[in-house]
């Protein structure tokens, strides 16, 4: 009887040892197949304003799939954590917003502020390879203290207010490109083309100071080594503030 | 001539200047009223309306002849269905030099900028945006659009753009190009969606719904929220879509028909 037990117990044990190495995971899982090439500005988190020079140009992925996309973003991390975040510039990917359901090459700003993402398009364009001042600022929303919100501005028109919270400033600003590619795409070139920002243009701004140019920042960093993430793209500067990227 | 001659001429000069100032006065209140209205609603033929001219000042010389440096502000030709928030953001953008406009907060600072801004909320001349194209759309958000269309329930409402911010929990303000009392539809789908938007570091996130809301004037959808629950969901998708020839939701732009 006492032996039955034990084997019973035994069996249990294996079959979830075997569960747990064999099986696969979840189909519902996602892998995390996004690629940046940033610069990168960290502030002890007093980051109230960053503004970028961002160039309307081509970008691609070879072919498309899924929800692909490729933008060119300047985003400001808030509250020392990269789950919270605003952001604006330039995305081409699949967007059922459009008219054609379609890809499309579009000017948008969005935020994580609160649990939720929210993406708001601005204007649907084409590459023109003009450069265009992206600037997003906190302010004080209005008649509320401790609540505040972030202003989006394109070459200094205001464009858009996001959602009013009490989360608190940034600190780090990434401006550059962002490459997502969907799963099961197989052995697709991932080259990805994108001319991003003019390292000479990139400003923030921080509690009680106006906006100053990132050379006058104590720490900076204008390209972030690949090293070993996974997610990092190699960006190559082929002229001017063109970057070719190429994933490692 | 007597004292009572003279006042009861002096009484007649005196309703007669009073007259005459009634009159200017109710001439011009008229003339104003019937000036096009700023922000007035689309018509019905929509992109093809005629401009609007908003205000044109000029420098006052006062009587002790200085000068008060007013607003030039020229007559500008932006159509009748811009929303009044743009308009005046815009004047208030065309009133200050370029650099101070780019510091002064809810400004914009050109006709072309404001134009630019209004571009994805322009009437479409093909009629308002259907809640079968809404939903057939916001469907092709899902990570599996195809399962989406067959499987997934849907909340649907025609709304203005007030109360689909009253209903959604943000601020009709956060976005000017629609006016208060703009029709929009809101569409929230009850379906799997992967946000891979965000900075590095951020984690890769699947929300079990999302919300479109589209400007029911333009056919664009402008703003989406992932994981937000604007409608309640209680519609299956697919009573909305059947009947709709299959090209009508196409990921293929060759084959839509936008």
């Amino acid at each position: 009887m006492k032996i039955r037990r034990l084997t019973a117990v035994f069996a249990v044990v294996v079959s979830a040892v075997l569960v747990t190495v064999v099986l696969p995971p979840s189909a519902s899982a996602h892998s995390d197949t996004r690629y940046y090439s940033v610069a990168r500005l960290f502030q002890s988190n007093n980051i109230t304003g960053a503004s970028a020079q961002m160039n309307q140009a081509q970008m691609y992925i070879d072919p498309w799939v899924g929800n692909d996309h490729i933008n060119n973003v300047l985003w400001i991390v808030l509250s020392g954590s990269a789950h919270r975040w605003v952001e604006m510039g330039y995305r081409n990917g699949f967007d059922s917003g459009n008219p054609c359901s379609c890809i499309v090459y579009q000017q948008y700003r969005g935020e994580k502020i609160g649990s939720n993402y929210v993406r708001t398009t601005l204007l649907n364009t084409v590459p023109n390879g003009a450069n265009y001042t992206m600037q997003m600022e906190r302010v004080h929303s209005g008649g509320l203290p401790s609540y505040f919100h972030w202003d989006y501005r394109v070459n200094g028109s205001w464009v858009g207010s996001g959602q009013s919270s009490t989360l608190g400033m940034g600190n780090r600003i990434d401006v550059g490109g962002e490459l997502a590619h969907g799963s099961g795409g197989g052995n697709r070139s991932h080259d990805a083309v994108a001319a991003t920002f003019s390292n000479t243009n990139l400003q923030h701004k921080v509690a009680g100071s106006g906006f100053v140019f990132w050379t006058s920042a104590s720490t900076h960093s204008i390209t972030v080594p690949c090293g070993s993430s996974p997610h990092c793209m190699n960006a190559n500067q082929v002229s001017g503030n063109r970057f070719d990227w190429n994933k490692p | 001539m007597t004292n009572a001659v003279s006042n009861r001429i002096w009484l007649w000069v005196g309703m007669v200047a009073v007259a005459a100032v009634v009159a200017v006065v109710a001439v011009t209140t008229w003339q104003k009223d019937n000036s096009s209205p700023v922000g007035a609603p689309a018509s019905e033929t929509g992109i093809d309306s005629e401009p609007v001219a908003i205000s044109e000042e000029s420098s006052v010389t006062t009587s002790a002849q200085s000068t008060v440096e007013t607003t030039m502000v020229a007559a500008l030709d932006v159509p009748e269905w811009y929303p009044v928030a743009v308009v005046e953001a815009l004047e208030r953008g065309l009133s200050v030099s370029p650099d101070e406009c780019a510091s002064i907060e809810r400004t914009i600072c050109s006709i072309d900028a404001a134009a630019q801004l209004m571009e994805i909320m322009r009437p479409n001349a093909s009629g308002p945006i259907t809640l079968a194209d809404a939903v057939g759309r916001a469907l092709l958000y899902a990570d599996n659009a195809e399962r989406a269309f067959e499987v997934a329930q849907v909340g649907v409402a025609e709304l203005t753009w007030s109360e689909a911010a009253e209903v959604g929990g943000f601020s009709a303000d956060s976005d000017i190009r629609l006016a208060p009392d703009a029709p929009v539809v809101v569409v929230t789908v009850a379906a799997p969606i992967s946000n891979t938007e965000g900075p590095e570091g951020a984690e890769l996130e699947t929300y079990d719904q999302y919300t479109v809301i589209y400007s029911a004037a333009s056919h664009h959808g402008f703003r989406v929220c992932m994981g937000c629950g604007d409608v309640a969901v209680d519609a299956m998708a697919s009573d909305y879509v059947k009947g709709l020839p299959d090209s009508s939701f196409t990921r293929d732009p060759a084959e839509a028909d936008g």
